[in-house]
């Protein structure tokens, strides 16, 4: 349920995004920067969908020729000045005690009131910084007069994609291929969400404002330090680069208390019974999808960030883990025929862009076959018997 | 040469100039591949501007067509960000020619001879149930941003115009009309009554 409120989320940050992007390709002038921007905004299909959508509602706004001009006292009444989102403003307009109350009490119930309610809270601080996303930041053109109290940005990669994100506090995020994030800043706090993908962070140190990663079952808070974050689809695995962080299990998403103030690193999260743990430079650890924390264990920050030029390094993993991540750097899609394939354990270095070669090469080191299936899928299994 | 011509992707290949022909078959390929890679997105910008996608896709055509047969196109250092100046420019012109036309013309105000030979597509295919709750939508929306999105979009007033009636700043009036688009979009997504929509 969270997770589909999740998803919710961001579908409804990226309406707002092509909204703002339909009306921003209505001005006389655009500028080159403004084209890049929407290039890469618009290589991603969602994107697409949502501008396609809002451009049939364009078109059907057609038919609204006998809805009334609103009256002076109506208009003279309006505070709405269009910086979030009208369902924002309308529900904490409507908002009456007894929501703000459950804030409290019981924010994270469903993600989305926790948003509003969120925002509801925000409302009376003066937020002064937001993320400008290099490749996104609509709002930093369109809104650049001050920022909004809706303050999730959904960033996302395609296939074979990387980007460097630099945010208004001078932290930089780099997102691998197949990646996609959520970055809230609060005057007090800063969270990201890390959906799928892997990226690296590097945080600028703020001990008023903790710097959180919120990836499955666990969080990351590290304040000044650079770590790398990968996320699959049962596992997390953080590598520390430099500086130090703190991984802590949790039982559910962060509160709406917890983002819009996160604990300081060391100290237990409000929800659930956590366990945390301190990871140095040079460590590692992963945590399942039940936020079960592994052991500490030694990472060379090389291979961790490695994927920033285009290789793929590993040393004894299993071959899953492995194939998770080529795929998001190949449009050619590896699949597994059998679980046995899956297990075997592998060391070495895949190159972006020579995954054919690589292919080629597992089946002389392991008894297994590659069988093309289609234009868009390779099948890897175990080799028959003979 | 001939064979030259036949590799141009353009809809209308210009005359290929015989001192330059190796060199303007690699430009030719370098345009093709803008094509493939960027004209979605120049497709999307066009619709947003011009009324039908007719007149969008007429738009884009032409723009390809100057960007090959530009004489100097190792001038131009970004020839994506020029594919879509050009693009951008003449659908300005476009619309410019056709609002002296409505100011001239009062009976063409609603743009009849456009519309009339090629009906959006999706106008017709838009339920009722569906214009309701967008009806709905609109009606919700604060005064002011009601407003803005009346004027611009259903009287057809300019950004500017309506900024300048409202007695708002034009960058205020494009942000209320975005939010009031999105609002429009998440209402009838709330509904679930999108299932059937083709993209």
């Amino acid at each position: 349920m969270t997770a589909a409120n999740q998803g919710r989320n961001s579908r409804e940050a990226r309406i707002e995004a092509a909204a703002q992007w339909f009306v921003m390709l209505r001005t006389a002038d655009i500028s080159s920067e403004d084209l890049e921007r929407w290039n890469d905004w618009a290589k991603i299909e969602a994107n697409q969908q949502a501008f396609d959508a809002i451009a049939r509602r364009w078109q059907h706004a057609d038919a609204l020729r006998n809805i009334p001009l609103p009256s002076p006292e109506e208009l003279e009444a309006d505070d709405y000045e269009g910086t979030d989102p009208v369902t924002t403003y309308i529900a904490n307009k409507e908002a009456p005690s007894a929501k703000r109350y459950r804030y409290f009490v019981s924010a994270s119930r469903s993600r989305r009131s926790l948003w509003i309610t969120a925002a509801a809270a925000v409302a009376l601080v003066i937020c002064a910084a937001l993320v400008t996303g290099q490749g996104e930041g609509v709002r930093g053109i369109l809104f650049g007069d001050r920022p909004s109290q809706d303050q999730m940005e959904v960033f996302e990669t395609g296939e074979a994609q990387q980007r460097q994100l630099r945010l208004s506090d001078g932290s930089t995020i780099e997102l691998g291929a197949k990646t996609a994030i959520s970055v809230s800043y609060y005057p007090r706090s800063r969270t990201v969400v890390l959906d799928r993908g892997e990226a690296l962070f590097k945080v600028v140190h703020d001990p008023r404002r903790p710097f959180v990663v919120v990836a499955g079952r666990g969080s990351i808070t590290a304040v000044g330090t650079a770590f790398d974050v990968k996320r699959d689809d049962d596992r997390v695995i953080i590598s520390v680069t430099e500086g130090k962080v703190s991984v802590a299990q949790r039982h559910s998403l962060p509160t709406a208390r917890e983002i819009e103030a996160p604990p300081a690193p060391n100290q237990p999260l409000a929800s659930g019974s956590p366990i945390s743990v301190l990871l140095a430079q040079g460590q590692q650890i992963a945590y399942n999808a039940g936020g079960d924390l592994g052991t500490v264990e030694r990472a060379d920050p090389e291979s961790a960030t490695a994927w920033r030029d285009g290789r793929l390094l590993y040393h004894n993993e299993q071959l899953k883990y492995v194939v998770t991540d080529v795929n998001r750097y190949s449009s050619k899609q590896i699949v597994f025929g059998d679980r046995s394939a899956e297990q075997l354990i592998y060391t070495g270095t895949v190159f972006q862009g020579q995954i054919e070669d690589w292919l080629h090469g597992l089946e002389h080191i392991f008894p297994l076959e590659v069988v093309r299936t289609d234009s868009d899928h390779v099948l890897l299994r175990s080799r028959q018997a003979p | 040469m001939q064979r030259d011509r036949h590799s141009k992707p353009a809809p209308e290949a210009p005359e290929p100039r015989a001192a330059t022909a190796l060199k303007e078959a690699s430009y030719g390929d370098r345009v093709a591949r803008l094509f493939r890679e960027h004209n979605d997105s120049l497709m999307r910008a066009l619709r947003a501007r011009l009324s039908s996608p007719q007149e969008a896709t007429e738009v884009a055509q032409e723009a390809y067509v100057r960007l090959l047969r530009l004489d100097n196109p190792g001038a131009v250092s970004f020839l994506q960000a020029y594919l879509f100046k050009t693009a951008i420019n003449l659908a300005n012109d476009r619309l410019k020619h056709k609002a002296r036309k409505a100011h001239l013309d009062p009976l063409v105000f609603f743009d009849s001879d456009t519309e009339a030979v090629s009906p959006p597509p999706d106008r017709g295919v838009c339920a009722q149930q569906e214009l309701d709750l967008i009806e709905r939508a609109v009606e919700s929306l604060p005064a002011k941003c009601r407003q803005a999105f009346l004027l611009h979009r259903v009287y057809e007033l300019s950004v500017e115009e309506t900024a300048e009636r409202t007695r708002l700043n034009p960058r205020v009036v494009r942000r209320y009309v975005a939010r009031a688009l999105a609002h429009c979009q998440k209402a009838l997504e709330d509904r679930g009554s999108v299932s059937g929509e083709g993209t």
